[in-house]
């Protein structure tokens, strides 16, 4: 824990630095920068249409994943307000961690001695990493008795928690709103977070991402194939 | 500002595409929009193109505000997100000691005194540019546009507790860094 700075020198100092941090007027030329990259592009060509077709069939695609996503209004599982609330934990007490670590190597041997639970977590990250992943570590929950492994990482400065379950080890109400292959999505209400279920390989995952925008780029924890990264971040949801 | 009824019916009016309703809301908070750019990146030209951005984008997807959270705090996060796009793509930024701001919003001191305070300035502003983004983001929000603990923690999408802990991170690196200037401070207090 950081202790807060005290007396005078802390007045001071918030003091100054809304003194020489304070707003400042934007240039008058910024409207007609704005204004210009509205403008549609005319340029067409038939690479162009060819890219418009191409696009179309993402946002199809992309609309089919949504209609699958929300197309199942249940109330989230135990497993899931699990995850909620080890998120909000996180986010008040980053400390509490059974293990500290940015390395991907290190969370997959430490859940593999000490479970039967794996992570794909990506081993190798982009350099530089357009997504600024962080991971700052893991910890057990007990869930229905069992060992549930939740990992803490940062998207930017925005945190997100992950959450998995062996599906064998849940009751089965638990795995009905996760027994189809498509993922789930909520929103928190009360906040700006998304959650995220699904299950696959026998586990049973459960994602809170405090993300403001693209909540879904959670997933490039694991998922960092430019392709598939790129699919993930053109997916919208409502909310 | 736009007061709030008015800035609703804008805001409506920008859904439908409306561009000269874009053009008011534009007018209305672009010094806030520039000034959080200015302050996280430190350069004017990156300033500029953040605050483009955020208004292109923010353009764009107009329709997905739905009077849910406050307009100011959703814009406030696409103006951070845009932060962090550009720090992601710039893999180095010109550090803030090297940028003059040069529009204060208030400026009716003599010019020796003028030279110390944009001396002090550029003091300030260098060691606010040596944070991390998240903590420098906590300052810029908290001093350049007053946001509270709880509007921050919804901008950033934590807890209050979180808000708190950057910004005494923040205060106590800020602290060691500008711990040369203390007693300029002090003796102009006196």
């Amino acid at each position: 824990m950081h202790e807060p700075l005290t007396g005078e020198w802390r007045s001071r100092l918030e003091q100054n630095l809304a003194a020489h941090l304070g707003m400042v007027r934007a240039p008058d030329s910024l409207w007609e920068r704005v204004e210009a990259a509205l403008e549609p592009r005319e340029t067409t060509s038939v690479r162009g249409s060819a890219w418009r077709l191409a696009a179309c069939l993402a946002v199809a695609a992309a609309a089919a994943a949504i209609w699958f996503a929300h197309r199942r209004p249940e109330s989230p599982s135990t497993l899931e307000a699990a995850a909620m609330r080890v998120h909000q934990e996180f986010l008040g007490h980053p400390e509490r961690l059974d293990l500290r670590t940015q390395s991907a190597a290190e969370l997959r041997n430490w859940l593999g001695e000490n479970s039967s639970l794996t992570a794909a977590v990506a081993l190798a990250r982009p350099q530089p990493d357009p997504d600024a992943l962080e991971l700052v570590g893991a910890r057990w929950i007990s869930f229905q008795g069992q060992r549930v492994a939740a990992i803490a990482y940062r998207v930017g400065v925005f945190p997100a928690t992950l959450l998995i379950a062996r599906a064998r080890d849940l009751e089965p109400r638990q795995r009905e709103s996760l027994t189809r292959k498509h993922i789930v999505v909520r929103n928190v209400e009360g906040t700006a977070w998304k959650l995220f279920s699904w299950e696959t390989h026998g586990q049973v995952y459960a994602l809170v991402s405090s993300l403001p925008d693209q909540s879904q780029r959670a997933c490039v924890l694991c998922h960092v194939e430019p392709e598939r990264r790129q699919m993930i971040l053109r997916m919208k949801f409502s909310g | 500002m736009v007061a709030a009824e008015s800035e609703r019916e804008v805001v409506e009016a920008c859904r439908r595409g409306d561009r000269d309703a874009f053009r008011a809301l534009f007018v209305a908070h672009k010094d806030r929009v520039y000034s959080i750019a200015l302050r996280f990146s430190g350069d004017e030209a990156t300033a500029m193109d953040i605050t483009q951005d955020t208004f292109v984008k923010l353009f764009a997807c107009m329709a997905e505000f739905r009077g849910e959270a406050k307009f100011e705090s959703w814009l406030y996060r696409l103006v951070v997100n845009c932060c962090l796009d550009h720090r992601r793509k710039a893999r180095r930024l010109v550090p803030l000691a090297e940028s003059e701001i040069r529009r204060p919003f208030l400026s009716a001191e003599n010019p020796a005194a003028q030279a110390e305070r944009s001396e002090t300035s550029r003091r300030v502003q260098a060691a606010v540019a040596r944070l991390s983004p998240d903590l420098r983001l906590a300052i810029v929000l908290r001093y350049t546009e007053g946001l509270s603990y709880e509007e921050m923690a919804e901008v950033f999408g934590v807890s209050k507790g979180t808000v708190a802990s950057r910004l005494s991170r923040a205060h106590k690196n800020l602290a060691r860094r500008l711990s040369h200037l203390a007693k300029d401070w002090e003796m102009k207090d006196a």
